[in-house]
């Protein structure tokens, strides 16, 4: 092929940036800063913070504005890097300080290799599913959406500027007002129209779920039908049919003060709906591994076709599959270090433990993928506990089974989170064009670096910053506490084993529908408190209704900047108020 | 067929998931001692607030009501705050002593405790004794919840499913039974309706007839983009915004309904082929944004390179799907 005499007359550039020692090195210190900030926030307040957002902001901040050289796919690199950093944070702080709450003895240094290795075995195993979860099944990933939206806003045109800026503007203003207390985070209707508890009729004032369901539309209906099938046909029938108990049978002539709560929250939501959808869940990952397998056994043919492209001389997008084989195996191996380490395994058992471990995570990394690809909400702690439950009994269930099973857990809960956030960066990518491959490489070079930052976080709150836990008011751990309980619990053998079999059959029988993803929609809507689910329907209802008024293209220009913004918005208003609270300790 | 097959899973999903999600009896049982000892303990709380609530107006004390010193931090010796942590620690300790001394909760030991409050009433005052007597009575009522709870054990693993198979087990494989025949049935439906959207036919949106033509659209339009950028000046910025006003277009008109087809295309042709078809489709579309991208960096010869590697894998996309259609 003749080179045309344009290209020929083209000044000479330097090649396009994206995958540059700026962009890397101000994402590592960018994730680095946030991993130590959100593991605080974690302990303090239960959750972390998204850290792309943040880091796309920032990139612009420094990367265009300071070094005025940098480009779209060069700041997804910026933000790939620091949110892969920073995934440690809520992986570490919600399994770690079970192992502290609960007085074991343990060493750092098993901690270290399982939560390093659970980093790269997320990102191995979720490399290959790019192709089918974001080509083939385009989810929405409505994250990845806001921050590819803010990556492009610097071309989009004012007119798109605007839409983005306003709908910031109105999640921030709505979650400060909510934050302050002038408007509630969550609005009941039950009292009003007399409705029993366990019927809810509530949704929450969140911008970033109303923004996600208007970015999901029609796709995200069956979440919300599965959530009004688990709170208004199965709860109501459960209590009308004797399977809560009543107040005649806990002995009363009348219904006790706050037994409406009681039956709905520790009975219905903890007992039944929750862990049933953790089957449902699992049983419509497995169905839908199953249903697209053709489609699966082409994507990673694709690899391997590029493998042998790039073994050529040319260049191909994806990262060598050879590579990907070699992490899993090298992954392993860690794991299985860290359970010879962490406890008194026999051989077998820290075979067995690192075996499954891995055949969970990655099982558990589709599903948190899939969910937070579909709906912008991902199962993880959910996914992390059932994994520690695992784990535990593959320990042996005794008690020196805690701290191999807790150990095993922080790489199972920081390699989920890995996969989530490497997806959601690869749709970021893939809408403004970035190189696949570029961005797993700076992934899986950074992912290990969160990890002794989060840890040496929680170290260093324990030993010196005055302690964690339940008993201090200022950093009480939920998560971590939780978890503690759950271990306390699963000791005396209470797991519950019929709702995951009983879920997990519902959830293979939806695997049948042709709607892909259909069972983790049901099984995550039955997860979820109804109030996130309904805030999330109004977004996806609206969606539709705005689709069919304006048509698909109106939804692009207008609609997706708008929802980006709510998302946006909402995710640095949190940042704002944790901040401030860690300044003036309120 | 597909409305009655959507109509069967609806019931199936709501039978299956309401005796799937079932406690089984054991745990039933569990939920029941826990929940009365629960309720009859807040009574105990209410009756207790009550009675030092009376007793605080009439400015009395009692051992079992805390007093304003139970809310002021703890002192030591020295009349020095002690650390929080230390105190935290120290209570821990302290409930771990108490725990392994405590004797284990009786019928015997709640009734000696009450008799032994009932024998030594606070005050002559009859409302507080009346207030006094319902906190005693109300520990009473909680004697046989207390030790229902103290007795019931966590249902093992094993317990619970084979607990739960026995009672709920029937009427759950009942609502599974029905979410196989009514997915299965949809299933069958919605393929014999896209087998019956045969090629020229009636060219419904979105259907495969819509496909080819807007493919071959994609095709011809991206590759006039590249012809005509790649023969001028790639850094001229009039150049430049015609190449994104263009790439904007062909995302919009052509990539995005392509890629919203996929399931008819998935349905008509099997996921292999689909895959096949959608591997340089989403790879034509990723260049085409970097195209995109390039050009608002202002980076000329990048965008040139990605449209035309965005026409080319347009190109195998064509290939595809006649491949696709011949099988």
């Amino acid at each position: 092929m003749s080179e045309t005499p344009a290209r020929a007359a083209a000044p000479e550039l330097p090649p396009y940036r994206e995958l540059t020692v700026a962009a890397a090195v101000f994402g590592v210190i960018i994730g680095a800063v946030m991993t130590a900030a959100f593991t605080y926030v974690a302990l303090k307040l239960g959750f972390t913070l998204p850290g792309s957002t943040v880091a796309a902001i920032l990139g612009f901040a420094v990367l265009r504005g300071l070094l005025k050289k940098g480009s779209i796919v060069e700041n997804n690199i910026n933000q790939t890097i620091a949110s892969g950093v920073n995934n440690a944070s809520a992986g570490v702080a919600f399994t770690f300080p079970a192992l502290f709450l609960l007085g074991e003895d343990f060493s750092v240094v098993p901690v270290l290799l399982s939560a390093i290795g659970g980093s790269f075995l997320g990102i191995v195993f979720i490399i290959p599913l790019r192709k089918q979860m974001i080509e083939f099944e385009r989810l929405r990933f409505p994250s990845g959406i806001a921050v590819a939206s803010l990556l492009k806003s610097p071309g989009a045109g004012l007119r798109q500027a605007q839409l983005l800026g306003g709908g910031f503007l109105v999640g921030c203003l709505f979650h400060v007002a909510a934050f302050v207390g002038v408007i509630p985070e969550e609005i009941s209707l039950n009292h009003a129209f007399g409705i029993p508890e366990y019927i809810p009729l509530a949704f929450g004032i969140s911008f970033a779920s109303l923004g996600a369901g208007l970015l999901s539309g029609k796709g995200g209906l069956p979440f919300v039908f599965g959530g009004m099938l688990a709170w208004w046909v199965i709860a109501p029938f459960a209590v009308g049919f004797g399977g809560v108990p009543s107040p005649e049978a806990l002995g009363f002539a009348s219904e006790p003060g706050g037994w409406e709560s009681w039956a709905t929250w520790p009975v219905l939501y903890s007992s039944m709906l929750r862990p049933l959808g953790i089957g449902v869940l699992i049983g419509g990952a497995l169905s839908g591994v199953i249903a697209s397998f053709p489609a699966l056994k082409s994507a990673i043919g694709s690899l391997a076709k590029s493998t042998k492209t790039a073994g050529t001389g040319g260049e191909s997008d994806e990262l060598p599959l050879q590579v990907l084989i070699g992490g899993i195996i090298a992954a392993l191996v860690v794991l299985f270090v860290a359970a010879q380490l962490a406890g008194d395994l026999t051989l077998v058992q820290s075979l067995l433990v690192s075996v499954i471990g891995t055949i969970w995570l990655g099982l558990a990394g589709l599903i948190v993928a899939q969910a937070t690809g579909m709906t912008d909400i991902s199962p993880i702690s959910g996914m992390s506990l059932i994994g520690v439950t695992i784990m535990f009994f593959l320990a042996g269930g005794g008690e020196g089974a805690a701290v191999p099973a807790i150990i095993l857990g922080v790489a199972v809960s920081i390699g989920i989170g890995q996969c989530a956030d490497m997806m959601s960066d690869l749709k970021s990518g893939h809408l403004v064009g970035a190189t696949p491959k570029r961005q797993q490489m700076a992934q899986f070079a950074v992912a290990w670096m969160g990890v002794p930052v989060a840890v040496g976080v929680i170290y260093l709150l324990w030993g010196g910053g005055g302690g964690f836990g339940p008993e201090n008011p200022d950093l009480s751990a939920p998560q971590g506490a939780a978890l503690a309980e759950v271990i306390a619990s699963l000791g005396q053998g209470a797991a519950p084993l019929d709702k995951y079999v009983a879920g997990t059959a519902v959830g293979l029988g939806l695997g049948i529908f042709p709607v892909a993803g259909l069972g983790v929609l049901v099984g995550l809507a039955m997860y979820l408190p109804f109030y996130i689910t309904v805030t999330y329907g109004i977004g996806a209802f609206t969606s539709i209704a705005l689709q069919k008024r304006f048509g698909a293209k109106w939804m692009g220009t207008t609609l997706v900047p708008v929802a980006a913004g709510f998302i946006i918005g909402e995710a640095l208003t949190s940042l704002g108020y944790v901040l401030l609270q860690l300044a003036f300790g309120a | 067929m597909k409305h009655i097959g959507l109509i069967i899973l609806i019931v199936g999903v709501g039978l299956s998931a309401a005796y799937g999600s079932r406690l089984s009896p054991a745990e039933f049982d569990q939920k029941v001692a826990l929940g009365a000892s629960s309720f009859r303990d807040a009574d105990v709380a209410a009756a207790l607030e009550a009675f030092c609530e009376a007793l605080g107006e009439a400015e009395q004390a009692h051992a079992a009501c805390p007093t304003e010193d139970d809310a002021a931090p703890a002192e030591d010796a020295d009349g020095e705050e002690v650390a929080e942590d230390e105190t935290a620690e120290d209570e821990a300790a302290e409930d771990e002593a108490v725990a392994e001394e405590a004797p284990a909760v009786t019928r015997e030991s709640l009734e000696a405790a009450i008799a032994a409050d009932r024998a030594n009433p606070p005050t002559d005052d009859a409302d507080l004794q009346a207030e006094y007597d319902a906190w005693l009575s109300a520990r009473e009522a909680a004697i046989d919840t207390t030790l229902a709870a103290a007795e019931a054990g966590v249902p093992s693993p094993s317990d619970r499913l084979s607990g739960w198979a026995g009672d709920s087990g029937p009427l759950f494989g009942l609502g599974l039974l029905l979410v196989v025949i009514g997915a299965s049935m949809s299933r069958i439906a919605v393929r014999k309706e896209a087998e019956a959207e045969g090629e020229g036919s009636d060219g419904r949106e979105g259907g495969p007839v819509d496909f080819g033509h807007l493919l071959g659209d994609a095709r011809d339009r991206v590759s006039a983009m590249a012809t005509e950028f790649g023969g001028g000046d790639v850094q001229d910025p009039r150049a430049q915004t015609k190449l994104k006003e263009a790439v904007e277009g062909v995302l919009g008109d052509c990539i995005e309904p392509l890629t919203t087809a996929g399931p008819q295309l998935q349905i008509r042709y099997g996921l292999e082929a689909f895959a096949h078809v959608f591997d340089p489709l989403s790879g034509a579309e990723r260049r085409l944004n970097r195209t995109w991208s390039a050009i608002v960096d202002n980076h000329g010869p990048e965008a040139l390179d990605s449209v035309q590697t965005a026409a080319a894998l347009l190109d195998r996309t064509v290939e595809a799907l006649g491949a696709a259609t011949k099988k």
